[in-house]
């Protein structure tokens, strides 16, 4: 099961691709049948897992800028969020509160829908800065080529000088805002007769 | 080879083994868990609540990754404040170390992880899946056997003492152990040539993402000759370990350095601490009964040492009757 669960993707498929192809279709749709309740089995019992401990390596080091995007109509501020991992962290919360946020970055690096599920938390938390609302959300990455080991050795020293910086997510946020302080400011006068009404009892 | 195998397949799976080394597992596995879930406590909230970052109730979004039914959380959402699983979570490690109630505690927190990775599995780290994995074996492992309340409550009611378990459930937790070696270490050479070069050490330590670059030295001293020792001696040790491990005569020799590899990492990856820290703490269970008594002879000879080399200047120590 465990065996089974960690080959690569393509090789369970195309040696049931080869059965159904040399075989019977019987045989191959019982085989199908077997594979997935072996991989249903292992994904219940949490036997599943991928070891790939280290297997590939990044060759450029990266992080994050999470930026917010304020505006109130005449004004545009953008403010680096006060967020793990790109503010001023004491000790024992780089070392010991913070143990998951390298990894979290790590799975939502090719997860579009997972940067904009945390889009609308930031926008939960930080709907409003300097009287402005929050607009949008977008997500730098900054990355630094690492060196080759040959030539770190020869310039003592492990990444490019320079940075880049790409935009790789930027999300409208503004309806997380709304829902969150409140669609529209009430109208000071009522709208209608019904409305007016109802103020006046 | 055959025959070998044969004769060799009822004791190893059908033999009782001593319960010592399960109960270091134990108290060495729980006492993890504790320091996870503690150092959890600021951000539990943030993420595992339904308005944490897995954004439940978030308007125009569906995630279909977060929150899956297969964790307890999706059904008590709403019910049961989501701290309050912390404080179970507290709870059952605690109850898993001391070993009280023991196979519930092990139920208890096997739930728990199981939970925390279907709820939100962008902050699932190694340590995660490895505990669901042994937590599932030890349900089936009489792991309150020894060193634990419950053996002392059995001894209280006059119950014998229970100094062996099963085999086969810590057969089976083993294997499963030495799989995850047997097969990262051909995804290792497939996926990366620097595992071939010796240079795979150097593109970890250069990465912010795990946070060694503080000790560049590492890779640049020696023209790079350390990097890649350490490197292919990390090779050597990850393929060694699942092989050997089997075989009484160099069992020791492989479960030392596979321990100080994960030692080494801990101390220097700081994001992968407790990953790596919960490999070294499943290690116990490929100990055996002999390896505790050569310990326990160890201790006694170097607390006899210790004794006869401080003890008679120790000042605080009463004249003896007989020279007065």
């Amino acid at each position: 099961m465990i065996g089974w669960s960690n080959l690569p993707n393509d090789v369970p498929q195309k040696l049931l691709a080869s059965v159904e192809q040399q075989g019977s279709p019987q045989l191959a749709y019982r085989l199908r049948w077997v594979e997935w309740a072996v991989r249903w089995g292992a994904h219940l019992s949490g036997l599943d897992n991928k070891w790939q401990m280290y297997g590939l390596q990044s060759r450029f080091t990266w992080r994050y800028e999470i930026i917010a995007t304020y505006s109130d109509g005449a004004q545009q501020i953008e403010w680096l969020l006060p967020l793990p991992r790109q503010s001023q962290r004491t000790l024992w919360q780089r070392l010991v509160v913070d143990f998951k946020e390298a990894k979290f970055d790590l799975n939502i690096y090719n997860d579009s829908l997972a940067r904009e599920t945390y889009a609308h938390y930031l926008a939960r938390q930080f709907p409003e800065h300097q009287g402005c609302t929050l607009q949008r959300i977008r997500y730098d990455l900054k990355y630094q080529y690492i060196l080759p080991p040959a030539v770190a050795v020869k310039e003592q020293q492990l990444l490019e000088d320079w940075v880049e910086t790409n935009t790789i997510s930027n999300f409208d946020v503004s309806a997380v805002v709304a829902s969150q302080l409140g669609t529209e400011p009430k109208p000071l006068l009522p709208a209608g007769p019904r409305q007016a009404l109802t103020i006046n009892q | 080879m055959f025959s070998l195998l044969v004769r060799n397949w009822n004791p190893f799976w059908f033999s009782r083994l001593d319960a010592r080394p399960l109960a270091l597992f134990r108290i060495l596995t729980g006492l993890l868990m504790l320091a996870m879930l503690l150092s959890l406590y600021p951000n539990w909230s943030r993420f595992f609540a339904a308005d944490g970052m897995i954004s439940l109730n978030s308007p125009g979004l569906e995630n279909n990754r977060v929150n899956s039914p297969l964790g307890l959380f999706f059904w008590t959402e709403g019910r049961v404040p989501i701290q309050t699983f912390w404080s179970l979570g507290v709870i059952c490690s605690i109850l898993f170390v001391i070993g009280w109630k023991t196979r519930w505690a092990t139920f208890g927190m096997l739930v728990l992880v199981g939970s925390m990775i279907n709820r939100n599995p962008y902050v699932v780290n190694g340590e995660e899946l490895v505990w669901r994995m042994v937590l599932l074996y030890s349900l089936l492992i009489d792991l309150g056997a020894t060193w634990s309340i419950d053996a002392w409550l059995r001894d209280r009611k006059g119950q014998p003492a229970r100094t062996t378990v099963f085999a086969w459930p810590v057969r089976m937790l083993q294997i499963n152990v030495a799989l995850i070696y047997a097969i990262s270490l051909p995804y290792k050479f497939a996926q990366d040539p620097g595992w071939v070069t010796g240079d795979a050490f150097h593109w970890t330590v250069a990465s912010d993402m795990w946070g060694p670059s503080s000790f560049p030295w590492i890779t640049l001293a020696f023209g790079g000759l350390l990097r890649k020792a350490i490197t292919f001696g990390t090779v050597l040790v990850e393929a060694a370990f699942p092989a050997l491990v089997w075989f009484e005569a160099c069992r020791r020799w492989v479960l030392l350095p596979i321990a100080g590899l994960h030692l080494g990492i801990a101390l220097m990856i700081p994001n992968v601490t407790f990953f790596t820290l919960s490999m070294v703490g499943v290690f116990p269970c490929f100990l055996t009964g002999r390896d505790f008594d050569d310990l326990a002879r160890i201790g006694r000879w170097l607390s006899a040492r210790w004794n006869s080399a401080w003890g008679s200047a120790d000042p605080c120590r009463k004249p003896s009757t007989q020279r007065g």
